[in-house]
């Protein structure tokens, strides 16, 4: 049996990662089982998702402690999640990142894997969204399951044009990992005993204790995206803000002298027909992006009236 | 001083005297004698709180949860339906640590429809994480009432707990009863004051997120609270003895126990009436005795074993039934007995369900029963019309 941990976060397809690759290796004949762990239900917190693929009908149902390959959706999740925990010698990491294996801060000794999934699904599909094309390095990383197969699973979750396209992306990926080259690692990683429990703090009574506040998460680490404000064009309407599920929009008005160069300078760029009227009406009032919260979600530049706000791609 | 009145509204005085700061209840027969009688003294002005009407049974516990977080002493009473309307808030009250106290005025539970009392409707919120204590008369159940509150804001272990007395048998049964004097109950039962409370100045968060690393830990914790409260409920029981003179037993009260080969263990109002047949039986020359089962949540495991150390055999009376299996109380008292030392023969009797009395002869035949040494089933129905009966074998 082999065993597959797939690290991501809420939102990136983990899940569906985990039940493409068993529905794939039943296409090649084997029995295979995923699942997934949730933590906090929410987009872009950390997921983990399990697959076993046997030869034999799969009894186990504990989560995967010792895999053989782990699939990091997210390299973002490298330094706060210990995501090579237990996997087997000869086990195989395989990363999402446009680095090296070197340097994607994975200790040396394990056999690391990179691809530029974001890059290739952008390019491809035209989303961030990278279980498919990860899945089709993890074909040719592993060899545990045809690439047919894989194509198979993701053109019966997906039919149509939605499907091809995240064919094109797992082939892609395919064809580029199986020319890697590999890096055989010794000794197992050390595991941790059943779920991991980062803290030993004493559990109230009654669990009686502080609110929880989106004031500790910092959500801007989940970013792939960030989103850019057109603040020539924008008529301050405020849209943005009110729809940040994050408040992580802020609206700041300046005063005073600030304020009357801000509005000077603006009607001078509005008679020069650089800005649009309604914008240089309103130039002392700024609409301020808050890097530790935005998540990059997208819902802002969605919600703009004038399409005022683009989603740029984040350099990481 | 002693007084005659209904088992009702000696709640409803006792309530008044331990003083509580919000009552929510819903009115549903036999329960509504005690909320009526409590919104009158509110009315009255001659008790000082606040009376919240409520939608449902649902909606009762809800208010008494919400209010006693922010360190109210809270109260309301329900049967039946109505209790088993608010099964998932019961579970909410126990988790977060709440020491509401609750009368429960036991009563059948649908279908089909009867009003009249059995066991079911607690019994059947038996893993609700709340204190069960089932009592005999209405000075019992109003010494309790204090009691109770006294039980379930002990800081050591902070858990609400159920007041069960029988619907009508005890809620609509004039009496004489004890009455309380307020002086001494304001003694032995001091304002709630929590630790932890809701407060605008200091937000918290009642009964939050656990996730796998963390909800086992709670239920631990949890559990260990309702087995400390078996030391509790003995303690208050002595001191509440100590100051009013009155001592109603710990978890379970032996009866004639010295010397018994039989016994029968049962629960609630019925007991003055076995206690009077075990009168009978022994001036006969019969060696019976009875166990009143007080306490049924946390279970008197250590006391029901000591009680039956040397008797030949033990007869329950289950005033439920947990269907497909056996009466409740013979499952936990046979497991209780497990791998004791001279183990007595136990018998397991269903009897009193939906209101059917329990005369002294139903208890004679049981003590028969047990003398007769009869092999009989998991449990039998006594009393059972089986000329009235349709059913396919298979």
């Amino acid at each position: 049996m082999k065993e597959v941990r797939i690290h991501g976060r809420g939102g990136q397809g983990s899940v569906t990662a985990a039940e493409l690759l068993a529905v794939a290796a039943f296409e090649d004949g084997k029995f295979s089982q995923a699942f997934p762990f949730f933590g906090v239900e929410r987009r872009g917190a950390p997921v983990t998702a399990f697959a076993r693929l046997s030869d034999k009908k799969i009894r186990l149902r504990s989560q995967i402690y010792e895999p053989d390959y782990v699939i990091v959706q997210d390299a973002t999740l490298i330094s706060a999640v210990d995501v090579t925990a237990g996997l087997k010698p000869d086990g195989i990491v395989i990363v999402n990142s446009e680095k090296s294996a070197e340097d994607v801060g994975l200790d040396a000794g394990i056999d690391v894997r990179t691809i530029d999934a974001t890059g290739i699904a952008l390019d491809i599909i035209g989303r961030p969204i990278v279980n498919t094309t990860l899945l089709g390095a993890f074909a040719g990383a592993t060899g545990e399951i045809g690439i047919d197969s894989i194509k198979q699973s993701i053109l019966a979750r997906f039919p149509g044009k939605i499907g091809e396209v995240n064919v094109q992306a797992a082939e892609k990926a395919y064809k580029l990992m199986t020319s890697a080259k590999r890096k055989p690692s010794k000794k197992s990683r050390p595991r941790k005993n059943g779920t991991a429990y980062e803290s030993h703090e004493k559990i109230p009574i009654g669990a009686i204790g502080k609110p929880g506040t989106s004031e500790v998460t910092r959500t801007g680490d989940w970013r792939v995206f960030y989103p850019e404000f057109d603040m020539d064009q924008c008529s301050r309407c405020g849209k943005c803000l009110e729809s940040c599920p994050d408040a992580a929009i802020h609206k700041r008005e300046l005063t005073g002298r600030e304020a009357t160069e801000a509005l000077k300078r603006a009607e001078e760029l509005e008679k020069a027909g650089k800005i649009k009227k309604a914008a240089a009406k309103k130039a002392h009032i700024l609409y301020e992006l808050d890097p530790m919260y935005c998540k990059g979600c997208g819902i802002c530049a969605n919600e703009c009236p004038i399409q005022g706000i683009k989603m740029k791609l984040e350099e990481k | 001083m002693i007084d005659i009145m209904e088992g009702s509204h000696a709640i409803a005085l006792a309530v008044k005297a331990a003083r509580p700061n919000v009552v929510a209840a819903y009115p549903i027969t036999p329960q509504t004698h005690i909320v009526e009688d409590i919104s009158q003294l509110i009315a009255d002005g001659d008790l000082e709180a606040e009376y919240v009407k409520v939608e449902s049974e649902h909606s009762a516990m809800s208010v008494c949860i919400g209010a006693s977080a922010t360190g109210a002493r809270t109260y309301t009473a329900t049967t039946s339906q109505g209790l088993a309307l608010m099964h998932e808030v019961l579970f909410n009250a126990a988790g977060m640590r709440l020491p509401i106290v609750m009368t429960v005025a036991n009563r059948a539970l649908s279908a089909p429809l009867n009003i009249w009392n059995d066991h079911q409707d607690s019994i059947s919120e038996r893993d609700s994480g709340w204190i069960q204590i089932y009592v005999e008369d209405n000075t019992e159940a109003s010494d309790l009432t204090i009691q109770a509150y006294k039980i379930a804001e002990d800081r050591r272990i902070q858990v609400p707990i159920m007041v069960c007395m029988d619907g009508y048998t005890l809620t609509h049964t004039y009496e004489p009863v004890e009455l309380l004097d307020q002086d001494l109950v304001d003694d032995f039962l001091p304002p709630y004051a929590p630790t932890d409370y809701l407060s605008v100045d200091d937000p918290k968060t009642f009964g939050m997120f656990a996730d796998p690393n963390y909800y086992t830990e709670f239920r631990y914790q949890n559990h260990r609270a309702l087995e400390a409260a078996k030391t509790v409920i003995a303690e208050v029981s002595r001191e509440f003895g100590e100051v009013f003179g009155r001592d109603h037993g710990g978890l379970i009260e032996e009866y004639r126990c010295d010397g018994a080969e039989y016994v029968l263990i049962a629960m609630g109002s019925v007991v003055g009436t076995l206690k009077d047949t075990v009168d009978d039986l022994r001036e006969a020359g019969i060696r019976a005795g009875a166990i009143k089962l007080r306490s049924y949540r946390p279970f008197p495991v250590e006391d029901i074993r000591s009680a039956l150390a040397d008797v030949q055999a033990v007869g329950i009376l289950d005033k439920n039934i947990s269907l497909g299996y056996e009466g409740a109380l013979s499952a936990d008292v046979k497991s209780t007995l497990y791998r004791t030392n001279n183990t007595p023969e136990v018998f397991s009797f269903v009897a009193g369900l939906g209101g059917r009395d329990i005369p002294k002869g139903t208890f004679v035949k049981m003590f028969d029963w047990m003398r007769e040494d009869k092999k009989i089933s998991t449990s039998e129905f006594i009393d059972l019309r089986t000329e009235i009966l349709e059913f396919q074998e298979v």
